[in-house]
Order: structure tokens, then C-alpha cells, then sequence
């Protein structure tokens, strides 16, 4: 069965947070309670810089840690690579909110239980897109159907100046980022520029 | 009886729903020694020894392969039989042994065993004409059956894996509905297990399974393969909590030396910890997989324990910005002084470290003087402003490392 997963092109994305607003209305979520977040990124290095927005939800990774440590056994992993969770066994308890180290899952006040993207799967299932990819002006944000087997090379993991924890294995994949030069630098002297790992 | 015959009784039986046993013990019978019939990594499926004959025979009974023609193998030619001779501590056994082969692809061997020089006579009698006619003979009934048990297993294997992904991924709600399919496969999913993970060369991951050993804890073990990766279930009834690891380490060890012996490329295990019923098994195969990450990040290989693993475990889990901003806090000046200088503080203090901040050891290691070491570290003090003689210093550079080293690893 083929797995779906999350892919963003951070050349694309505008950083108008259409996709967070979509996922926030149509879940009827309350004001500040986001499952998708778009921060700013600044990425730089010796002779290079990166500006660049990054749209972020649940990465459905394939060694989710939420899915380790509740307690209630309330989330469970599809077929098809989509970690769920059960709202009905959810009891809030936020150990979740703390073990994911992308902070997906969030506790909505209205219910006092646990939330988290869930790929919009019943969406899926009749053959849409979820609310974040449908609502983006510039298609940054696409899902994408693949087996384990297949990688798409032009794709990667992760993004410079992003953190680069990989052991939960987040199965978004990334479009490189363009890099740039940043006008104005003297670059024989790397010394003024705020150089990151 | 003519050779013709011989093949009918075999095909005869066959249709009759007789299997692999059945072929050996009739042709053990005709040709009057023992016959062994491995699968392609040369486990044995069946031992004949129609006259009881005191040979010590293991698990596997590895042969040298070679490529046959096929032709000859389905004309009957007899001089596609080849010898071997199987040396062990104090037993020779010479033998004439033929690859089961069909489209390209070795499906088993068929093994003739002369004698021991132990047993009847020290000069065994060489295979006659006919003998090696009723092999031949037989060859074509086996290789049939091979294959089609190879098809059977594949398709079995399919349901099976997605069973096992089913449990492990939680999507199970009762004991029950698990047991009642597990017993399908007279698998027994009762009492306290255990989850390994195994990762090895993609194409390479059919014959690792294939290789796992017949047993543990005197059940059979169940394995699926899950992600690219191989998964595998052991049972620990009636294993006490301190003799686990020793029964683990007794089935891994030469598990992995057979695993290196059909080059499998580098070998990465991870162990879960154990869990008392099946629909906790989702945790221990979570564990299985996050100790097999830490493994590869801080070598720890082959083999990473889950419950070995400490505090590295709860690291990973904190927030991925939160550790980077800690990593840089504290490793930042070093870094930055590495880079503006073009020296290599960050690889002295983690030799400083690897080396149990022993002076004379890391020295040694780096191939500098003493002096020389010491005014580094001095200097690394100088820009962190971290005293590594005190533990609680220490501790925070030691965990701004390891996090550094899971993000440039991983």
C-alpha cells in the first residue's frame, strides 16, 4: 500500500498562512490553537543566506514518539503512514504535547483533550486534498502518494537552518531551498555574519 | 525397479499430497544413504537416514554453490552432480550434492551424504550410474516442490506482514480479535515479548529473514517485514528478567555471523524493551526502532538496546529548536573559534571526553603533548566558561555533544 505524505516547496511559499487559517476554520479550532505553523526561517553561512517561510503540522513520522508514549494507546498509525488519534481515548493528559519534537499535537481548550493534524484522511478517502493544501495560492504545500521504496531524489529531509532531528523519521519530504547571496555582505570577512552549524 | 518407475512413484505421490519428506525418504530408500534437502541459504528442511547412520548434523548444512545448466538439470544428466567434503571437530562427511535451480534462481540443494569416517566404513562406495539416475530423477519431483512451496510462502507472507504491521501499529482494539488470527498461523502471541529491528542491504533483507534462527526460548520466532526493515518478534515465556539478555545475545550472535557470512552488508539491530501482552507489543517495536536510530547516531553497533540507551533516549524526544539553541549555547564559542581560527577544539573535547578525560590517554590519542592538550582544554574552559572537572559542567557540555552529533548524523 502506498503511503501519503506531506511535500513543501519553500521556494513557493509566500508566508501568507493561508494553509494555517484553512486547518484552524475548518476544524473548528479555537483562536491561537493552531495544528499547522508558519514561521520565518533565516539560514546563514559563510557566503550564503536563506530566507525562507516553512509550513509545519504533524509530520506522521514513521517512529512517532506520540504514538509510543500515551499512555491510553489512543493513537494508532494507518496503512497508508497517517498517525490518527482517538479522540475518545484521549484523556488529555499532554504526555504527547511534551514527546514530539515538533510539537504537533496540541491540547485544545474547548475539549481538554489532545488534537493533531491527521493528514484531513476522511478528505483523502474521497479523493480531496486536506484544508492546508487545498487552501495554498502557490501550491507549496502538496501530498504525495509513494511505497516505501520510492524516494524521490530531487526531494530532501531536511532544510538548512532547520533542525536536523531525524530519529522519529518525519516522512515530509522538502524541496531544496534556493540559496542566495546576501547584497551588501563583504564576504572576505565572514566574521561579521552570524554563522549557524 | 527401472528408473521410470521410480519418477512415477514420486509424481504419484505427489498427487496423493505427499511432501518433501516423503521424495527424500524414497530416494534415501533407493539408493540406500542419507539425504539431506536444504532451502537456498542451505537450511536443513529434511534428513533422511534410512540406516541410521551417526552423522552430527547442525541447523545448516552449508554447500559451495555453483551455477548449473538448466538443461541438464531437466535432461537428467547426471555429471551436473558435484562432491564436498564437510569438515568439523572430529567428523569428515563427503557427499555429492546437486543445486535445486529453475529460472535462474537456486530454490534448495539436494545432498547425498557417502558415509562417516566414523561410522561403516572409512572408503565409502562412490555413487553408481543408477544412483545418480534416481537423483537426477528425483531432482526435477523436489525442485517442484520447492518452488511451489517458495509461491505459497510469498503469498502467505504478504497477509502475515500486514497482520504483524496491523499489531505493532496499534490497530487492534482487542486481545482477542489478535489471538484469534495469530492462531491462523498457530502463532502463539501469549506471555511477555520482545522486538527486534533489523536493518541491513535493501536487496539483501529476503535472505536475512530467510536466515533467522529456527527457535527461541523454544518457539519459533515471527518476523515481518515493515519499512525496509526487518521485524522480529521472540517470545520470552518463563524468562527471568536477568537471563533475558543472555538468551538475546545467544540467539543474535550467530544469527549475525550468518547474516555477515552472506555479505548483508553493515548490520543495525534494535532491541525494544520487553512488554507482559501483545497489545503492548506496538511500544516494544517503537523502542526497537528508536534504539536502532541511537545505535547508528552513537555507534553502538551491532546491536542497541533500547533500556541501555539511558538518558540519550528522553534527549531527542525535547523540542527540536529548544536542543539546537542548548547545543549552540554551549558549543557555539567553540564552533565559532574553530571555524575563525581554523583549529579543532570541538574534536579535542570530544577525544577529551571518548577518552574518559584522562590527559595522558586523550594526548596519546590526538598525538599531541601533554601541555599542548591541556592548554586546549584550558582554552575550550576559557570560551564556554564551563570547569570540566565538575560533573555538573560536564554533563551539560556532554549533552550539547551527543545533541550536536544526532543532528549532524541523523
Amino acid at each position: 500500500m502506498k503511503s501519503i505524505f506531506f511535500e513543501f516547496n519553500p521556494n513557493r511559499c509566500l508566508g501568507c498562512r493561508a494553509c494555517q487559517i484553512a486547518c484552524t476554520v475548518n476544524h473548528d479550532l479555537h483562536s491561537g490553537i493552531y495544528l499547522r505553523k508558519v514561521t520565518q526561517v533565516q539560514y546563514k553561512s559563510k557566503d550564503q543566506i536563506a530566507n525562507y517561510y516553512l509550513s509545519l503540522s504533524c509530520n506522521h513520522c514513521a517512529n512517532p514518539e506520540c504514538f509510543r508514549l500515551c499512555p491510553e494507546r489512543a493513537y494508532r498509525k494507518r496503512r497508508d503512514g497517517i498517525v490518527i488519534q482517538d479522540d475518545k481515548k484521549c484523556k488529555g493528559c499532554g504526555v504527547c504535547t511534551r514527546a514530539c519534537p515538533f510539537e504537533a499535537p496540541v491540547v485544545n481548550p474547548k475539549t481538554g483533550k489532545t488534537i493533531k493534524c491527521d493528514l484531513c484522511f476522511d478528505k483523502l478517502e474521497e479523493g480531496d486534498n486536506p484544508f492546508c493544501v487545498a487552501s495554498c495560492p502557490v501550491e507549496a504545500l502538496t501530498v504525495y502518494k509513494r511505497t516505501t521504496y520510492e524516494e524521490n531524489p530531487d526531494l530532501v529531509k531536511t532544510l538548512p537552518g532547520f533542525p536536523r532531528i531525524q530519529i522519529t523519521r518525519p516522512s515530509i519530504r522538502y524541496y531544496p531551498v534556493k540559496m542566495g547571496v546576501q547584497i551588501g555582505i563583504n564576504l572576505d570577512y565572514p566574521k561579521e555574519v552570524k554563522e549557524d552549524e | 525397479m527401472n528408473d521410470k518407475d521410480f519418477f512415477t512413484r514420486l509424481i504419484y505421490g505427489l498427487i496423493e499430497g505427499k511432501d518433501l519428506p516423503y521424495l527424500a525418504m524414497k530416494l534415501a530408500q533407493s539408493i540406500e544413504r542419507p539425504v539431506i534437502i536444504t532451502d537456498n541459504i542451505h537450511r536443513i528442511l529434511v534428513f533422511q537416514n534410512p540406516s541410521d547412520l551417526s552423522h552430527e548434523i547442525n541447523e545448516f548444512f552449508p554447500v559451495p554453490y555453483f551455477r548449473i545448466n538448466e538443461e541438464q538439470l531437466m535432461q537428467g544428466d547426471p555429471t551436473v552432480l558435484s562432491q564436498g567434503q564437510l569438515e568439523s571437530d572430529n567428523n569428515s562427511i563427503t557427499y555429492s550434492y546437486l543445486p535445486l535451480q529453475t529460472a535462474g534462481k537456486c530454490l534448495g540443494y539436494c545432498i547425498v551424504l557417502d558415509a562417516c569416517n566414523s561410522s561403516i566404513s572409512s572408503d565409502p562406495t562412490p555413487l553408481s550410474e543408477k544412483d545418480k539416475t534416481l537423483i537426477m530423477q528425483a531432482a526435477i519431483a523436489l525442485l517442484l516442490v520447492l518452488k511451489n512451496k517458495r509461491e505459497y510462502s510469498l503469498g502467505q507472507e504478504q497477509f502475515r506482514d500486514e497482520f504483524i504491521r496491523d499489531v505493532l501499529y496499534n490497530n487492534y482494539d482487542s486481545k482477542s480479535n489478535i489471538y484469534e488470527k495469530a492462531d491462523l498461523w498457530h502463532w502463539n502471541l501469549q506471555g511477555p515479548m520482545v522486538i527486534l529491528v533489523l536493518e541491513c542491504k535493501l536487496e539483501k533483507i529476503r535472505t536475512a529473514r530467510d536466515l533467522i534462527p529456527n527457535s527461541f526460548n523454544n518457539q519459533p520466532p515471527i518476523s515481518a517485514y515493515i519499512n525496509n526493515q526487518l521485524t522480529i518478534i521472540l517470545n520470552m515465556k518463563n524468562l527471568k528478567k536477568r537471563k533475558q539478555r543472555t538468551a538475546l545475545n545467544k540467539f543474535l550472535s550467530p544469527y549475525i555471523s550468518q547474516l555477515e557470512h552472506y555479505e548483508t552488508g553493515e548490520i543495525e539491530i534494535g532491541v525494544g524493551s520487553t512488554v507482559s501482552a501483545v497489545t503492548d507489543l506496538h511500544l516494544s517495536y517503537q523502542e526497537a526502532k528508536v534504539a536502532l536510530e541511537l545505535g547508528k547516531v552513537f555507534n553502538h553497533r551491532p546491536i542497541c538496546f533500547f533500556e541501555e540507551m539511558g538518558f540519550l533516549k528522553f534527549i531527542f524526544t525535547q523540542p527540536a529548536m529548544e536542543l539546537q539553541d542548548f547545543s549552540q549555547r554551549v558549543l557555539g564559542p567553540i564552533i565559532e573559534n574553530d571555524l575563525e581560527t581554523g583549529g579543532n577544539l570541538l574534536d579535542t573535547l570530544r577525544s577529551h571526553i571518548e577518552c574518559k578525560c584522562q590527559i595522558g590517554e586523550c594526548a596519546k590519542a590526538l598525538y599531541v603533548h601533554e601541555n599542548t592538550l591541556r592548554n586546549r582544554i584550558k582554552k575550550i574552559e576559557q570560551l564556554t566558561g564551563f570547569d570540566l572537572r565538575r560533573v555538573d559542567h560536564m554533563v551539560n557540555v556532554y549533552i550539547a555533544l551527543q545533541v550536536l552529533h544526532l543532528g549532524i548524523e541523523t
